[in-house]
């Protein structure tokens, strides 16, 4: 008999998958969303960690959202935030596939350094 | 006894299912076995953990599939996609849970693959909390490990 009070949205049994499924859902995310998974449970956070596809996009929303929704997106000092932003996400995502010993199976990588007139070259 | 050409599939809790070959044979778990051992094909194969109506469901997939990839004519790839879209659509959550666990035993990718994009579509856009409620994910960090983990992508949350 179904307990009562169950959200009759919800799911009766805890949703306990193994990770290549976990993995499996995050590969249909953005990295905002897939981040985001992280936060779930233990088990989720570990399968985003460890997720052998790396999607990395200057466009994701994730980034979009560092800018801000008044500023305008042509200021300098922000493409500048937003591009620091974006190199350290990349340079930490690396140093944790790296620290961990886990492979990276892809990586999709999206940038577009020459979208600010003053961009320079690292 | 299924006659040749035909499987017996049993569920957990007993069911028994007489498919085509063709139609079993979407799962490569089953394809493994039957490959493997020629006493599979003649006898009662049995679908650990899975119980007979989620049998019933992955039968119901696995034959739309089966005829589709063999006469693409009578089932064209806008009927499929068309079969996909009300499949998913009518699953419960519970059902859902149970066929991403038994596709993913049964090896049958294009359903796995189609019911990780149903999550994933669930979970587009919503907040860790309702997530959790939604598929009753018990959240097992302490305050300082998810102090930490909104420490490292802030932009995320």
């Amino acid at each position: 008999m179904k307990q009562e009070g169950i959200d009759h949205e919800g799911n009766d049994d805890e949703w306990l998958f193994p990770q290549p499924i976990i993995q499996h859902i995050l590969s249909y995310l953005s990295t905002n969303d897939a981040a985001r998974m992280s936060l779930l449970s233990k088990t989720w956070c570990i399968a985003w960690s460890t997720h052998p596809i790396l999607n990395l996009d200057l466009d994701d929303e994730a980034f979009s959202k560092v800018r801000g929704p008044r500023k305008n997106p042509e200021d300098t000092i922000v493409v500048d935030h937003v591009r620091a932003e974006f190199m350290n996400y990349l340079n930490k995502s690396l140093q944790r596939y790296h620290n961990q010993n886990v492979c990276i199976e892809q990586l999709n990588l999206s940038m577009n350094c020459f979208s600010s007139p003053d961009c320079q070259r690292d | 006894m299924a006659s040749k050409g035909n499987l017996t599939l049993k569920s957990c809790n007993g069911k028994e299912f007489i498919v085509e070959e063709k139609v079993a044979v979407m799962s490569t778990t089953i394809k493994n076995m039957v490959d493997v051992d020629d006493s599979f094909a003649q006898g009662v194969i049995p679908i650990i953990g899975v119980d007979g109506k989620i049998l019933a469901k992955l039968i119901e997939y696995c034959k739309e599939h089966a005829e589709a990839d063999e006469d693409e004519e009578v089932k064209s790839e806008e009927y499929l996609k068309k079969f996909d879209e009300k499949f998913v659509d009518e699953l419960n959550l519970n059902d859902l849970y149970d066929l991403l666990k038994a596709s993913n035993y049964l090896e049958i990718t294009k359903l796995l693959n189609l019911l990780c994009q149903k999550v994933a579509s669930m979970i587009k856009g919503k907040k860790p909390e309702e997530i959790r409620r939604i598929f009753n994910i018990k959240n097992d960090f302490t305050p300082e490990e998810e102090e930490e983990i909104n420490r490292q992508n802030p932009w995320a949350f």
